[in-house]
């Protein structure tokens, strides 16, 4: 049986609000269990999230684990925020007339949002690196800080997807309005 | 725009309603209704044809050129 584009669509919305939830409990706990770790039990940095170990760096410096820490959870946040969009670009989409004016905003404002999580990974992945240089030993972070460059290609790839959108709707406009 | 479509004053000229015109020229109510409030960005050659037919004008009586 051959898969039509809307059960390929309803199978990505599934898999879409898997990963939305997924990344608002990563969210949610690392969140959690860096306030125990503040204000609480010190001990709980040890294992922040899936043996993600910030011990160390809450030893030397609360300034510096509270600047790591905010990073991964505004990360995680910007991912989970994305998700977000591609589940709202998912259920706004209608294959009759696949271009409208709500999700041509949702993909230029999912570009944006791309935008700022490549950013806000480069300045994270700059100061891990400089942290491990100069102050402390830290665990390798790239799984919960990712690759500011592919976020960077993601960007880039959806402000032209929407750049399309935005040409495709003059044109469905045009063909709707000829008579 | 500048292309003034002039099919309310054919029907006129031709005692037509826009429900006659939708059913001898086979458009629908609301196409026909796009054509005549200018909201219409293109024209198909098959259309103003049947309109011609049905109106018995000239692409040139339906159509007009304003600066």
């Amino acid at each position: 049986m051959q898969l039509t584009s809307k059960q390929i669509l309803g199978a990505l919305q599934v898999l879409t609000w898997i990963a939305f939830i997924g990344l608002c409990i990563e969210t949610g706990a690392i969140l959690i269990t860096t306030s125990i770790s503040l204000f609480f039990h010190p001990e709980a940095a040890a294992d922040l999230y899936l043996g993600l170990d910030l011990s160390a760096l809450l030893h030397y410096s609360r300034w510096y684990y509270v600047q790591v820490t905010s990073l991964i959870i505004a990360l995680y946040a910007l991912k989970a925020y994305m998700v977000f969009h591609l589940i709202q670009i998912l259920q706004q989409i209608n294959l009759v007339h696949p271009f409208s004016q709500t999700i041509a905003h949702l993909i230029s404002r999912l570009s944006r949002i791309a935008i700022g999580t490549a950013v806000l990974s480069f300045i994270a992945n700059g100061t891990v690196d400089w942290l491990q240089k100069h102050v402390v030993e830290l665990p390798n972070l790239n799984e919960h800080i990712g690759d500011g460059a592919a976020y960077l290609f993601f960007a880039g790839i959806v402000y032209i997807l929407a750049q399309v959108f935005n040409r495709g709707m003059e044109i469905q406009s045009e063909n709707e309005l000829t008579v | 725009m500048s292309i003034i479509v002039n099919l309310d004053v054919m029907m006129a000229k031709r005692k037509m309603s826009l429900n006659e015109l939708s059913e001898k020229v086979d458009i629908t109510l609301s196409n026909l209704s796009i054509l005549k409030t200018g909201k219409a960005k293109a024209i198909r050659f098959s259309t103003l044809e049947a309109l011609c037919k049905a109106l018995d004008c000239q692409p040139g009586d339906l159509l007009e050129f304003r600066e």
